[in-house]
């Protein structure tokens, strides 16, 4: 039970990591509105990608500790 | 709810006699059950739409709003019909569904902005309605099409996604939205009474693919974009952590699926899935695995409420 909730706890990761990240790439680069959106979308979905796979990492570390 | 109960339940008589079915590989016995079932909460969604509309004497316009919305849930549903039926390509699905949102890109031709919390509105132009609403639809219809599998899953979640933005949709001052909502979640409730464990139907095609669309549907018309992101994120981590595979979208083909221990845990299939990471940590049966995906999705629906609430 306490495995499966620290699974459900892990998921909020790529948000927590996507989001700070997509935020800090809209002040970073100011630019034309389009185009600036275009790269925090990308920064969005490359940090999003990057925690779903720190997710797994943790899942499989819980794994490993059965 | 009720219409949507009774439909499921004549389909689930029904429509394994006439090859309308599938097998349940997750019980021991492989019972087969109906397929199809989206098409029972297509139905009541028509029926209680057609009533609302009937009885709306409202002047503002919002009737054809929820008329754009419920139109494009409607196609999109019909596109897992014939999925379900004719087993549409892959490669052309997307595209059906694209066509299936024409009546909210062209509700929504005239709105330019997109709210992003912190960021403020961002003017996007005609890049919204020709790009973002399409693009949103198919992705969110597919996204909710890979999360599927287990008994009550796909209901369980689209319930919870699509109620919470029935009421964020109200709270945002956009009722008729609203009311599609809770159209919706009604039949998705009266549909899961025969698809929870252990199910008498499946949803099917038409099923999934028809609450993702709702709620990116629902998600547009009332603004709240941000938070219709907020709640596909567990079908988006489904859907990444399968793109991690090197072969993406064929590993069942490859690996094979989940199968059931003879003490009815799962065992999960060797490739990262969402569903596979509850199964890998403890071992789980069905059920289980179900609450706790659930239990995933309200947590989401929690931080979408939340967001929602901060920034009204």
């Amino acid at each position: 039970m306490i495995r499966q909730a620290a699974v459900v706890f892990l998921a909020l990761l790529p948000l927590a990591i996507s989001i700070p990240a997509a935020y800090l790439s809209w002040l970073a680069f100011p630019s034309v509105e389009a185009l600036h959106m275009v790269v925090t979308g990308l920064v969005w979905v490359f940090t999003f990608a990057v925690g779903t796979q720190l997710f797994w990492k943790g899942v499989e570390l819980l794994a490993q500790k059965r | 709810m009720v219409t949507a109960y009774s439909m499921a339940r004549y389909e689930s008589k029904a429509f394994p006699s006439r090859g309308i079915s599938g097998v349940d590989i997750h019980k021991a016995d492989r019972p087969v059950r109906a397929e199809m079932g989206g098409l029972a909460v297509l139905v009541a969604m028509a029926v209680a739409s057609g009533v609302f509309l009937g009885l709306d004497f409202s002047n503002d316009g919002s009737p054809v709003l929820f008329a754009a919305v419920a139109s494009t849930v409607a196609f999109t549903g019909l596109v897992g019909v014939a999925d379900d039926v004719l087993e549409i390509s892959q490669k052309v699905k997307p595209f059906l569904i694209v066509v299936a949102a024409v009546p909210l890109m062209v509700y929504l031709s005239q709105r330019a902005f997109i709210f992003i919390p912190l960021l403020g509105d961002v003017h996007l132009g005609l890049l919204y309605p020709l790009v973002a609403v399409p693009l949103a639809i198919t992705t969110s219809a597919n996204f909710s099409n890979l999360l599927a599998g287990f008994n009550g899953l796909e209901a369980g979640c689209a319930a919870i996604s699509i109620g919470t933005m029935s009421f964020l949709s109200d709270l945002y001052g956009h009722p008729t939205v609203a009311v599609l909502g809770a159209i919706l979640t009604s039949a998705y409730l009266g549909f899961l009474m025969l698809n929870w464990y252990p199910a008498k139907i499946f949803p099917g095609d038409s099923g999934t693919l028809m609450s993702g669309a709702a709620l990116a549907a629902m998600g547009l018309a009332a603004g709240l974009e941000f938070e219709a992101i907020v709640l596909s994120i567990p079908a988006a981590m489904d859907f990444a952590l399968k793109m991690m595979h090197r072969n993406p979208f064929k590993q069942r083909h490859e690996l094979g699926n989940t199968t059931v221990r003879p003490d009815g845990t799962l065992d999960p299939a060797p490739y990262p899935a969402l569903v596979h990471a509850f199964m890998k940590v403890s071992p789980i049966r069905e059920r289980e695995l179900v609450m706790s995906v659930l239990a995933t999705e309200l947590l989401f629906a929690i931080t979408a409420t939340a967001i929602a609430v901060i920034f009204l």
